[in-house]
């Protein structure tokens, strides 16, 4: 009897996955109003007349009139307070997605490499995971961004530097399962290069695990990116981040609630739709979960 | 249908399965009738994906969140598909009993041995700890534990998989149940150990006077061990018989075909189903014809147009086949 | 049992070692130091402070002179508050933060496990969707959103708690602990609710149905184990982002805990305050992980053996 080992074919799967994604209503709601969001925040400003940073000190804190020139009123620089989120929204959208992309990238190939080599550098790369693990993650995020001469770049790579291990271990941990499979041995017996195995079928076969955790990621650099700017260590005024906007309207919350709720009402927002939309994605990948 | 003097201590009548799908309703057993006489050994044979697993979980109210049970199952005078919850909790591990597919994941991994088996007796019989410890390590000393008193205080890990079906073996028969399901309760073992755990089961079943049903699809267990067999496929009885008289003279095409895999009878264990032709059907939608038509050799016209209708065919015997002729 | 322990706390007194190292150099690496910013020293004066802070001597000898003072568990002066040490400061902010803490913890391990039980017993009904909301609400908004509009409404609108500080007896604990443990409150919800749905679908618990020992005993005796394993595995990262959250959560409510001295002295560049609150979080971590291992092992025989 021959066994014919064929690899499985991961391009038609996450066809059906992101079919099965797409009949979630939650989650596909959820894209549109991030698009939405998203398309806001870089294009919404250049409908007005000035930036975010502009004092218009003939309207100091305006009240909302969604008429008017300021629709959602200014704040006690008679800076124009949608503008300001607006812009907010552009530092935080970037850095969460651009962070997440860094930190899943290094972490699926520090992990990819870590899985599927193995042996004495698994254990060195994996153990120097496990102390990062053993950082208190604030301290360290705080202190590299201090390190880095604070400003947004050294915000970015301190964010990015804690947040690739997650990634890191999950890869690891399916590069290592895939080394053992069938097929790989098989395309090693067929004369495959290790290049080749790793291009070909650990990549393909990770895909999924990385779309899923990797949505998961954006969420979370936004929210450092924000508490840092909250803490005053991140994103400076005036340059506006949601993080660094929340503060100003805590500060200001007995007399003007406006300044808290519309950063924070936009950054719970997006929050919950990439939390729905990392949950359906899940769902999509892994049904069994449910 | 059979008829016999005796009262039987299990009837099951029009007995089906379905499973709800996103993709609609599946139907793992279809309209399987059949009587068990007490103390008697009957063996369900099919391959894998006939339902066999199905029917033992829907008697013991264990079906999956999905699944419904109709028809009746008749047992000491109830029908357990109707029994509320508490009624049922008083029959399933002190009259009826059951030993699963796969020993090394059906014990609880964080309880001690010991405690799983006394927690039975504690609950149906109100023994005291002590008593009820007792018991279980006089049981797993009867199962052949080597030094029962110490190894009840073990976890289920520290055992090996033969081991820990002989457990599951000790735990099933500790309330002397009337009657036992064995779902293919060696196939998880290894090969040299499998005999040996059927026997043990075997007699210490009779010493208890349990009838036992035991699902299997391996025909050399078959014939070692049961009074009766009833032959599944796709969810439905194709063919009952005496042990003897099925292997002797088979009268339905899909239990030829079964015994026709079969190298040798008489070997110790023989290779499992399913070197049959085709694909095995497994629970589908409703068929207008015989389930086993596409794969049958002797396959007649009106075997896809209408459902072959159960024939008894003799003394205790009965098969679903349209070559198959009434016993006058 | 012991073999276990002594090694993982091994394990931890070097990854404490590596993060004070990295915290040593990544301090004094980083631009500024702690009189840098004062424009009304004198360059003298500030080259005299800093010589009794011993700042001016070569870095290797500032870290030796540091790991030396850390085995006499000396920790030194802070530069910022120049007349305590911060052993002094720790220890007047300690208190604060691990009521705080503790109560976090609490509420959020007995409301998360209860809304995750209660969710998986009954799939789809009323406690599921609450729970399922709540989980969304606290995954989803932050804690600095959440609690200054907590406090707005509850304190600010209604009065019904103080606004923040620490003279209210218990009734200041109130929001800051709800706020703390929200986040957490969501995570173990979710993180019971799938384990618990899990560990129903185990073949022992099959076993344990077909026992017939009734529905209350095999939840009891034989799905709760199973659920709250992972559910334990995660209070080492819950205690974490309690830590992050109460540096949040004493900003907010003006308590005066250690949490908040660390941002203050870590953009004052105030090194021995850093350098002692550093060591504080990190072992607390550390001791909670091994904590989590332990009680894990207590509760699950297989980890028991391999260490
Ligand atoms: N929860 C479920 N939902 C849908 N279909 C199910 C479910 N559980 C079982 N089935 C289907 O019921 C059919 C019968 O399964 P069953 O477990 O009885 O087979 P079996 O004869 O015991 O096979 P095996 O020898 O492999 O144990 C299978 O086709 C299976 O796919
Ligand atoms: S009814 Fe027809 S198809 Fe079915 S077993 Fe008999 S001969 Fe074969
Ligand atoms: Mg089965």
């Amino acid at each position: 009897m021959t066994v014919e080992i064929v690899p499985p074919r991961p391009v038609s799967t996450l066809g059906l996955q992101f079919r099965r994604f797409r009949r979630n209503r939650l989650a596909m709601a959820s894209v549109y109003v991030l698009t939405l969001i998203v398309l806001a925040c870089f294009f919404g400003p250049m409908f007005f007349p000035f930036t975010g940073q502009d004092a218009d000190f003939g309207n100091i804190s305006a009240p909302i009139d969604l008429f008017s020139i300021h629709p959602f009123g200014t704040d006690d620089f008679g800076r124009d307070l949608l503008v300001r989120v607006l812009e907010g929204g552009q530092v935080s959208l970037t850095i969460g997605f651009l962070g997440a992309l860094v930190a899943g990238v290094i972490g699926v190939l520090y992990g990819a490499v870590a899985g599927y080599v193995g042996g004495r550098l698994d254990g060195l790369m994996m153990r120097l995971v496990e102390i990062l693990y053993g950082f208190p993650y604030v301290i360290l995020v705080i202190l590299l961004s201090l390190l880095l001469g604070g400003g947004n770049v050294a915000l970015f790579a301190a964010i990015v530097f804690t947040l690739w291990l997650t990634p890191a271990v999950i890869v690891r941990a399916q590069a290592q399962s895939l080394a053992r499979k069938e097929f790989i041995e098989a395309a090693r017996a067929g004369g495959m290069t290790h290049r080749q195995i790793v291009v070909e079928h650990i990549v393909p076969n990770c895909v999924s695990v990385v779309i899923v955790y990797g949505s998961l990621l954006v969420p979370e650099v936004i929210l450092s990116e924000s508490f840092l700017s909250f803490l005053g260590i991140g994103i400076k005024e005036p340059q506006a981040s949601w993080g660094n906007l929340i503060q100003a309207g805590t500060a200001a919350m007995d007399t003007d609630l406006r300044l808290l709720l519309l950063p924070g009402t936009m950054l719970a927002i997006v929050l919950f739709c990439l939390n729905f939309i990392a949950d359906g994605l899940r769902d999509a990948f892994d049904p069994n979960d449910r | 249908m059979i008829r016999m003097t005796a009262e039987p201590l299990l009837s099951i009548r029009d007995l089906s399965v379905r499973f709800r799908l996103p993709e609609g309703e599946a139907v793992a057993v279809d309209g399987v009738s059949l009587d068990l006489m007490p103390g008697e050994v009957l063996g369900i044979v099919g391959e894998s994906g006939s339902g066999k697993s199905q029917i033992l979980y829907a008697m013991m109210g264990l079906l999956a969140s999905n699944g419904r049970a109709g028809g009746q199952v008749r047992f000491q005078g109830q029908d357990l598909l109707s029994l509320p919850p508490r009624a049922l909790d008083r029959v399933r591990g002190q009259s009826l009993s059951m030993i699963f597919q796969d020993p090394m994941t059906s014990l609880n991994p964080f309880m001690r041995v010991g405690d799983q088996l006394a927690e039975t007796l504690r609950v149906h019989q109100g023994l005291s700890r002590d008593a009820a410890w007792k018991a279980a390590v006089a049981m797993l000393d009867r199962v052949r534990i080597p030094d029962a008193a110490s190894r009840a205080r073990r976890y289920p890990h520290e055992f090996s998989g033969g081991m820990r079906q002989r457990v599951m073996i000790a735990m099933a028969l500790l309330a002397k149940p009337r009657l036992l399901l064995a779902d293919e309760p060696t196939t998880a073992l290894d090969v040299t150990i499998q005999a040996q755990v059927l026997d043990l089961m075997a007699e210490l079943a009779r010493e208890t006077g349990t009838s036992i049903i035991l699902v299997t699809h391996d025909l050399g267990v078959v014939a070692r061990l049961c009074d009766r067999v009833v032959v599944l496929y796709g969810g439905r009885v194709m063919e009952e018989a005496r042990t003897e008289t099925l292997f002797d003279n088979a009268a339905h095409p899909y239990t030829r075909g079964l015994l026709a895999a079969m190298p040798r009878l008489e070997a110790p264990l023989t290779p499992r189903l399913g070197t049959i032709p085709g694909t095995p059907r497994s629970g589908g939608g409703d068929v207008s014809g015989c389930p086993f038509a596409p794969r049958c050799p002797d396959r007649i016209d009106i075997c896809t147009k209408a459902r072959p209708p159960m024939r008894i065919t003799g003394e205790g015997r009965r098969a679903a086949c349209h070559l198959v002729e009434e016993a006058q | 049992m012991i073999r276990f322990v002594v090694k993982r706390l091994w394990n931890g007194a070097l990854t404490l070692a590596a993060l004070v190292t990295l915290t040593f150099f990544v301090m004094r690496l980083a631009p500024g130091g702690p009189f840098s910013k004062n424009r009304k020293l004198s360059p003298e004066v500030i080259a005299n402070i800093e010589a009794t802070y011993h700042l001016d001597e070569p870095l290797w000898m500032q870290f030796g002179r540091f790991v030396w003072g850390l085995l006499r568990l000396d920790l030194g002066p802070s530069t910022r508050f120049r007349d305590y040490s911060v052993g002094d400061i720790i220890a007047s902010g300690l208190p604060y933060s691990l009521t705080i803490g503790f109560w976090a913890v609490i509420v959020a391990t007995t409301v998360g496990i209860a809304l995750g039980v209660a969710g998986a017993l009954r799939r789809n009904g009323f406690t599921d969707y609450a729970a399922g909301t709540i989980g969304v609400i606290g995954i989803a908004i932050p804690i600095f959103v959440i609690g200054p509009v907590m406090q707005a409404v509850f304190a600010l609108k209604l009065s019904w708690v103080p606004v923040g500080g620490w003279n209210d007896g218990w009734r200041s604990l109130i929001l800051p602990v709800i706020v703390l443990s929200l986040p957490n409150i969501a995570y173990i919800s979710r993180l019971t609710r799938t384990s618990m749905i899990e560990t129903m679908r185990e073949n022992y618990v099959r076993t344990a149905r077909a026992k017939g020992i009734g529905e209350w005993r095999t939840i009891w005796r034989h799905t709760l184990k199973g659920t709250l394993l992972p559910v334990i595995a995660y209070l080492g990262p819950a205690t974490a982002a309690i830590i992050t959250g109460s540096i949040l959560i004493e900003t907010i409510f003006a308590l005066p805990g250690i949490g908040r001295h660390f941002v203050d002295a870590a953009l004052n560049r105030d090194y021995p305050l850093v350098m002692g609150i550093t060591l504080l979080y990190g072992g607390l971590l550390i001791l909670f992980n091994i904590a989590t291992d332990l009680v894990r092992a207590w509760l699950d025989p297989r980890l028991r053996h391999d260490g």
